[in-house]
């Protein structure tokens, strides 16, 4: 018998070893199975905007790496710890360390073998079904197949050799730094009662609160200034109240009196026996979390507001400048039949924006779409156009402005910021190039989706219309009966206009396949990346509450004997389970909520319907890993 | 074989501890030791100076000779597979491996051939009664069965020292005689051995009791008479040394 031999015996005790494995089998998997979603074939070639959105892949494939290491640096621990007392004994039977690394490298090494195989096997079966999902996603009609990608395989292999080796470096540091006698006496260790610090509890929440706090007008204020801050609020407060606040609670709970009743008790004295070792690891679960339930917030909301988005840009099927006969027979031989067709006439006129008086100049955020010191154009309509869209938009029209007078318009369709002004525009003087006149009424109108998306425009008197010097533009908008199809209309119409096809005409279409693509995909990778940060999450709490169960084997034999029965040890560890499940999740989600109201201020969309979703489908999971966790501390306690 | 000089440990910062303060004694070769003494006396640390699994604070162990202290680390690893065997009360067997591989752990890295290893390993089986189980993984046989392989895995390397902590703590009466019929018969045959133990009828066995009290040696016995009669000193010597201590360390796991 000899090393190799005596490692593949130990390979064989899977029984034992099974988590280890999974986790392993579990990282590689999902590497693999993104890197190959990225290289599928049937997408590369099916979508050319697939192979440019490849850094999103790129920048998460190295998430998912980092990721897979630290996910496995934590199951190797707990794999280790438990093996402390075989490592003594193979260096008390004669083994020299150097051979004992030796052994645990190839055992690390032959379970790698193992993971990479299933791993790759099952990860070319998921990857053909999230291909699917994630054409489906993207708006595209693709059929993939079962395939193994070799460049996929072989980035996998490198990653995992490498964090593999690391691994390894850490057994031998492991087998190199402990005497013998730590080795064997690993599972005696006994904790020291954590000592309370009530200052740095309360500092700690305080400063939670404070980045809380931040969230609301500050950071809309001022972005970049408060981001930063109020990240280094939330994160070391997280980390402060994990450490300092839980003990601070428990302790104050157990001067209460309901502590000396039921089985209150011991479950305390279990929990805070622990929890100075396992305050690291719940708020990092904790930072995740909020991070996961954020991004996969954020995607959902976003894919869910796709046709929103996009019937905002591009409020109509086509606009054109001009009418040319030829575009008009091209639609009318087209599959489109046409709903709507509006004629507006625009006079554009160049201003300088600090000429703009302050309502006009709105509200912060109006301020951002400009460029300072250019010129901002402005476009002018005539009143009868005016009244014209405003019928055809189902909106009450507003009485004709007199000499000298103006109605304001809000030309894109998602802002509504004109009702957000501190103060009315109406009554407001403008000065014009060639005269000034008073605003007697605004609204929101999209004239036409050619020009810059966010530029206001005036209706004024027909008369005043006339008198205008600047030459004005024909423009048409068409309304079809299905723009969210393609026939190849828009592609003919593009060849018609030729070069001026840019500046001349704006369709809905391209932007709508091109946004439910590039959403699509956002989406799908953040769904992904949560899927697996919520999968590692989970899985890192029941790796660390096993191995306390493995550490508290006795305390249970124990309290059964003083007469706790099944039921109330049942119970204890409900609870003890639930404690280490329940506060990182709480936590994490009213970070993610706060998270997301900024979100939703900034996007001015009501999110609780996608991010219910989200959240609902993350808890969902969670859930299940709560109770299969009680489920196996429960079979190693009794 | 054995020299321990003013041999003294402690541990700084922990109470839990108990320390060794000034230990003296000689275990000559082919002696059978037996370390007795209260929980809590200091007995296993010393078994884990004498292993070399501890570092002693201060004085000094000779095993033949040679101060264990100024080991390197290749000769500390060539004591342990050369001289020393070794045997716990919970046995420390590999449960992925079968009985016959457990015993052949040791020589794995030896320069010995696998068939000669076999062979021996064989013979050594029959010697312990276990011949019939060589190829059972050791969650399938009993605790006696189980301290026998863990004692066949101490001997196949043919160590001149044998050292058991609590070798039958974990056995009933029936298994402890057998157990220590064994490793008598093996002292017999010219094998030096240290048992600690808390039963007197382990320590009624060997040839030499050392009682271990407050961290130094208090009471050395050696036999010259029949084991029944040697079980009464032992335990006149017990009660001696701390009231009726014996019985409660007997009642309490050590």
């Amino acid at each position: 018998m000899n090393l190799f031999k005596l490692a593949f015996r130990n390979l064989k005790n899977i029984r034992q070893n099974m988590m280890y494995l999974g986790a392993v089998t579990f990282a590689i998997l999902i590497y693999y199975t993104f890197l190959a979603i990225r290289s599928n074939e049937a997408m590369l070639q099916a979508n050319e905007l697939y192979e440019k959105l490849g850094t999103v892949f790129t920048g998460s494939s190295v998430i998912l790496a980092l990721f897979s290491a630290i996910f496995i640096w934590y199951s190797s621990d707990f794999f280790l710890r438990r093996r402390k007392q075989e490592i003594g004994l193979y260096a008390l039977l004669g083994l020299e360390r150097q051979q004992i690394a030796k052994l645990m490298f190839l055992e690390t090494m032959g379970y790698g073998i193992i993971g990479l195989l299933i791993g790759v096997l099952f990860g070319t079966i998921a990857s053909k079904y999230f291909v699917q999902l994630l054409a489906y996603v993207m708006g595209m009609n693709i059929q993939a197949d079962f395939s193994m990608n070799a460049d996929a395989i072989g980035q996998t292999i490198l990653v995992f050799l490498t964090i593999f080796l690391l691994i390894a470096l850490r057994s031998a540091r492991t087998i190199y730094r402990f005497t013998l006698i730590e080795l064997f006496q690993a599972k005696q260790q006994v904790e020291t009662m954590p000592k309370v610090h009530p200052v740095l509890a309360v500092l700690s929440v305080t400063l939670i609160a404070v980045g809380y706090y931040l969230t609301g007008k500050p950071l809309l204020e001022h972005f970049t200034l408060v981001a930063p801050i109020l990240m280094v609020c939330i994160i070391v407060g997280t980390f402060g109240t994990m450490s300092y606040f839980t003990i601070f609670l428990l302790r104050l709970l157990s001067k209460r009196l309901r502590h000396y009743q039921g089985t209150n008790l011991i479950l305390h004295g279990q929990l805070v026996s622990r929890i100075k070792s396992n305050a690291v690891m719940l708020s990092t679960i904790t930072v995740i979390t909020a991070v996961t339930l954020t991004t996969v917030g954020t995607a959902t909301s976003i894919y869910y507001y796709i046709d929103r988005t996009v019937e905002e840009q591009m409020p109509y099927s086509l606009s054109i400048a001009g009418q040319r006969e030829e575009a008009e027979s091209l639609i009318r031989q087209s599959n489109q039949t046409i709903e709507s067709r509006t004629m507006v006439n625009v006079k554009n006129v160049d201003h300088t924006l600090q000429e703009l008086p302050n309502p006009l100049s709105f509200t912060t955020s109006y301020q951002t779409y400009a460029f300072d010191g250019e010129p901002g154009q402005f476009s002018y309509i005539s009143y009868s156009d005016y009244e014209k869209l405003a019928k055809s938009s189902g909106k009450t029209v507003l009485p004709e402005p007199g000499t000298g007078e103006a109605i304001v318009l809000e030309t894109f369709k998602g802002n509504n910021l004109l009702k957000e002004t501190v103060r009315s525009p109406i009554g407001v003087s403008v000065k014009d190039t060639h005269s000034s006149f008073r605003i007697t009424g605004a609204t929101n109108l999209p004239l036409t989706q050619l020009y810059a998306k966010k530029r206001l425009a005036f209706a004024v008197s027909d008369d005043a219309f006339a008198m205008m010097p600047e030459k004005a533009a024909m423009l048409t908008n068409y309304q079809f009966s299905d723009e969210r199809s393609d026939d190849g209309l828009i592609n003919q119409l593009e060849q018609l206009y030729g070069k001026k096809a840019e500046t001349d005409m704006a369709a809905y279409y391209p932007v709508y396949a091109m946004t439910t693509a590039t959403t699509g995909l956002l989406a799908f990778v953040a769904g992904f990346l949560g899927l697996v940060f919520l999968l590692a999450t989970g899985s890192i709490i029941y790796f660390k509450m096993l191995a306390e169960a493995e550490e508290s084997k006795q305390r249970f034999a124990i309290i059964q004997k003083i007469g706790v029965d099944q039921q109330e040890q049942t119970g204890i560890i409900r609870r003890l389970v639930g404690f280490m499940f329940s506060l990182p999740y709480l936590l994490g989600l009213v970070h993610s909520l706060f998270a997301m109201q900024v979100l939703q201020k900034l996007l001015d969309y009501n999110l609780i319907l996608p991010m219910s979703l989200a959240i609902g489908c993350y808890t969902l999971v969670y859930l299940l890993y709560y109770l299969v966790t009680v489920r196996a501390y429960h079979r190693v306690v009794m | 074989m054995i020299e321990v000089k003013q041999l003294g440990k402690v541990y700084p910062g922990k109470v839990t501890e108990q320390p060794l303060t000034d230990i003296n004694f000689r275990v000559e070769e082919g002696e059978m030791v037996a370390v007795m003494g209260p929980s809590g006396s200091g007995k296993s640390t010393l078994i884990n100076l004498l292993a070399t699994l501890d570092q002693p604070s201060w004085g000094s162990i000779l095993i033949e000779g040679i101060d264990t202290a100024t080991f390197k680390r290749k000769e500390t690893t060539r004591f342990r597979r050369e001289t020393l065997g070794i045997i716990f009360q919970e046995f420390n067997l590999l449960d992925s491996l079968t009985v016959a591989e457990n015993m052949l752990v040791p020589l794995m890295l030896g320069s010995k051939k696998t068939k000669e290893a076999r062979e021996e390993m064989q013979h050594l089986a029959k010697r312990l009664q276990i011949d019939e189980l060589l190829d059972k993984q050791v969650d399938e046989v009993s605790g006696g069965q189980r301290q026998r392989t863990a004692i066949g895995r101490a001997l196949i390397h043919a160590p001149r020292l044998m050292l058991a902590d609590e070798p039958t703590g974990a056995l009933d009466f029936q298994a402890t005689k057998h157990v220590m019929e064994l490793l008598a018969e093996l002292n017999a045959s010219g094998m030096t051995m240290v048992i600690v133990t808390h039963d007197p009828t382990v320590a009624s066995y060997c040839n030499h009791v050392l009682f271990l009290k407050d961290g130094s040696i208090q009471t050395e016995l050696f036999r010259d008479e029949p084991r029944r009669v040697f079980f009464q000193r032992v335990i006149e010597s017990l009660s001696l040394l701390g009231g009726d201590e014996h019985h409660l360390s007997a009642i309490r796991p050590t």
